[in-house]
């Protein structure tokens, strides 16, 4: 029985050990390539799953921008936020030697491509597990840190459950059934010779396990702080179209004559303008301003002349009267009015066709 | 079984620790081999990370499609997005692009995008402008044409993530001035509006 107590123990120790320079090993893994001028960083999102999962630490090496390829995975500064980096892949080039970058689990391309002096490597080394803790510290979420922390503890006092087994000639506590001696271990000489070598070896252990505290630490401490974005992203769109209106040419001047008033008749065309005035030699006449499609005109009195002819043009408006620049269309033909004047008084008023 | 001699007790305890160093390089170089060295990956529809989704309810129908413009003429519609989620987010408004316009309407089409909630597409009607940081644009079509990237983009929604879906509507006003020029006349703008959700 004992026996086989001393195998699980030796066992059980030894795996508690195993485990311990595993987690240091990839810890190593994560932080050693630092002093290559590789960086570190650590994944916080899962937008390049399958390959690379959150908590994964990721290395990137440096390269000079003529050696980066579509293909590669990148990591680059985050355009979309100015403190985070982000660590896509290079899905394709963009115009003027952009790289445009795709997480490999985001249904898009990114929106915004990154320039190739933002590319800080490309990925080489991927460390599982290792920035775990970074991420649960980063969601604030102590549960999972605390439970880390216990088990840590509870697996370096493992490690040292078969102490008593290797050391079992040195503690002088003689192995309970364990048999015929090893050779070549002497017995303690005396009672003080035991005790100095019992608080020797408590100091060594003692220091061993400063030396793996301040070590944790150290790679703990080591780790990646820079908390990588591999941005999850989506987006949703919708378009917005607009024409303003065109207003028609009025067509089909016509003129006659209702005593000493000229009438000018027309066809409104395209969409409804709000009044039609008459516009003469470039100047308009917003005193003829009607909504109907008939405008009368009266020759002003000329002192000086005596026939003057008035070419008239019809002119669609958008706005109210007096607005200085309304919407408006000016008819394509014209009609001319011409009057006489006798005396400073109005002679005739004709439609010259 | 024989017993735990010192000797064997050491050995095991030597041979555990090489072993898991090498383990841990193995597990490292499978790993990144595992993950730099294909070109492409599938991705999985079974993310274990949380995603970001995000829709809106236009069915793929434009938000306007206005026309007969003429000063003075206003319009409005609204928009729906819904995050969808499980991880939070920052959802920013920009344009999909910089404005397409003849003579001059996207300059002068005034924009008001005001977010909230209630009301969604094609209708209004129940829209409650959000209590504060309400109005998210207020400016010309061609000037939101000038925001087209996220880092720049509009509005501050962040969505909490999780398993309920967020809402919230956006409401789109625009209005042609009084007293736009004439060369406007018969001119033409469209743009398109993007919203991107990215995890925060």
């Amino acid at each position: 029985m004992q026996v086989v107590l001393d195998w699980a123990r030796v066992v059980v120790a030894t795996l508690a050990r195993a485990v311990v320079v595993l987690a240091l090993g990839l810890a190593f893994w994560a932080v050693a390539p630092a002093a290559l001028g590789w960086q570190p960083t650590t994944t916080m999102t899962g937008s390049m799953e399958p390959g690379i999962a959150v908590g994964d630490v990721v290395v990137s090496r440096p390269v000079p921008p003529t050696e980066l390829r579509v293909g590669q995975v990148l990591l680059t500064d985050d355009p979309d936020h100015a403190d985070r980096l982000r660590f896509h892949r290079f899905a394709e080039a963009g115009e003027g030697g952009a790289i445009v970058t795709k997480g490999d689990a985001n249904p898009d391309l990114d929106s915004s491509p990154v320039a190739a002096h933002q590319v800080h490597g490309v990925g080489v080394l991927r460390v599982p597990f290792v920035g775990l803790p970074a991420t649960w510290a980063a969601e604030g979420r102590t549960a999972p840190l605390v439970l880390l922390a216990l088990s840590g503890v509870l697996l370096l006092a493992l490690t040292t459950v078969d102490r008593s087994l290797r050391h079992v000639d040195e503690a002088g506590r003689g192995g309970e059934g364990a048999g015929p001696r090893a050779s070549g271990h002497r017995a303690p000489a005396s009672r003080r010779a035991l005790l100095d070598h019992r608080r020797r070896t408590r100091r060594r252990h003692r220091a061993g396990a400063l030396a793996l505290v301040v070590g944790a630490t150290s790679v703990g401490a080591l780790l990646p702080a820079q908390a990588v974005a591999a941005p999850f992203h989506t987006s949703t769109a919708t378009t917005g179209s607009f024409a303003a209106l065109q207003l028609g040419q009025p067509t089909g001047l016509s003129c006659r004559i209702e005593g000493k008033t000229a009438l000018i008749s027309f066809s409104p065309t395209g969409p409804a303008a709000d009044r039609y005035r008459l516009v003469h030699n470039g100047r308009t006449l917003d005193t003829s301003s009607t909504t109907e499609t008939t405008i009368r005109f009266t020759p002003p009195v000329s002192l000086v002349e005596l026939a003057s002819s008035h070419v008239l043009e019809v002119q669609a408006v958008l706005g109210p009267v007096g607005s200085p620049d309304p919407w408006r269309a000016t008819s394509a033909t014209s009609v001319t009015v011409v009057s006489t004047n006798v005396a400073g008084l109005l002679g005739s008023v004709t439609c010259r066709p | 079984m024989s017993a735990v001699s010192p000797r064997t007790a050491r050995l095991v305890a030597l041979v555990g620790v090489p072993a898991a160093l090498v383990a841990s390089g193995l597990l490292v170089s499978t790993a990144s081999y595992s993950a730099f060295s294909s070109t492409t990956q599938n991705p999985t529809s079974n993310w274990t990370a949380g995603t970001v989704a995000l829709t809106d309810d236009d069915g793929g129908k434009a938000l306007f499609t206005a026309t007969g413009l003429k000063p003075g003429s206003t319009g409005q519609n609204c928009i729906a997005v819904t995050s969808t989620g499980t991880l939070p987010s920052v959802v920013k408004l920009y344009a999909s692009g910089a404005a397409t316009q003849t003579n001059g309407l996207a300059s002068a089409l005034q924009l008001t995008v005001e977010q909230g909630a209630g009301g969604g597409y094609g209708t209004c009607s129940g829209f409650t402008a959000a209590a504060t940081d309400a109005t998210v644009y207020s400016g010309t079509v061609a000037g939101i044409g000038g925001t087209t990237t996220y880092a720049g983009g509009l509005g501050t929604w962040a969505t909490t993530g999780g398993a309920a879906a967020e809402t919230r509507t956006y409401r789109f006003t625009w209005t042609l001035p009084e007293g736009t020029a004439n060369t406007v006349q018969g001119g033409t703008a469209s743009v398109g509006f993007t919203w991107e959700a990215q995890n925060s």
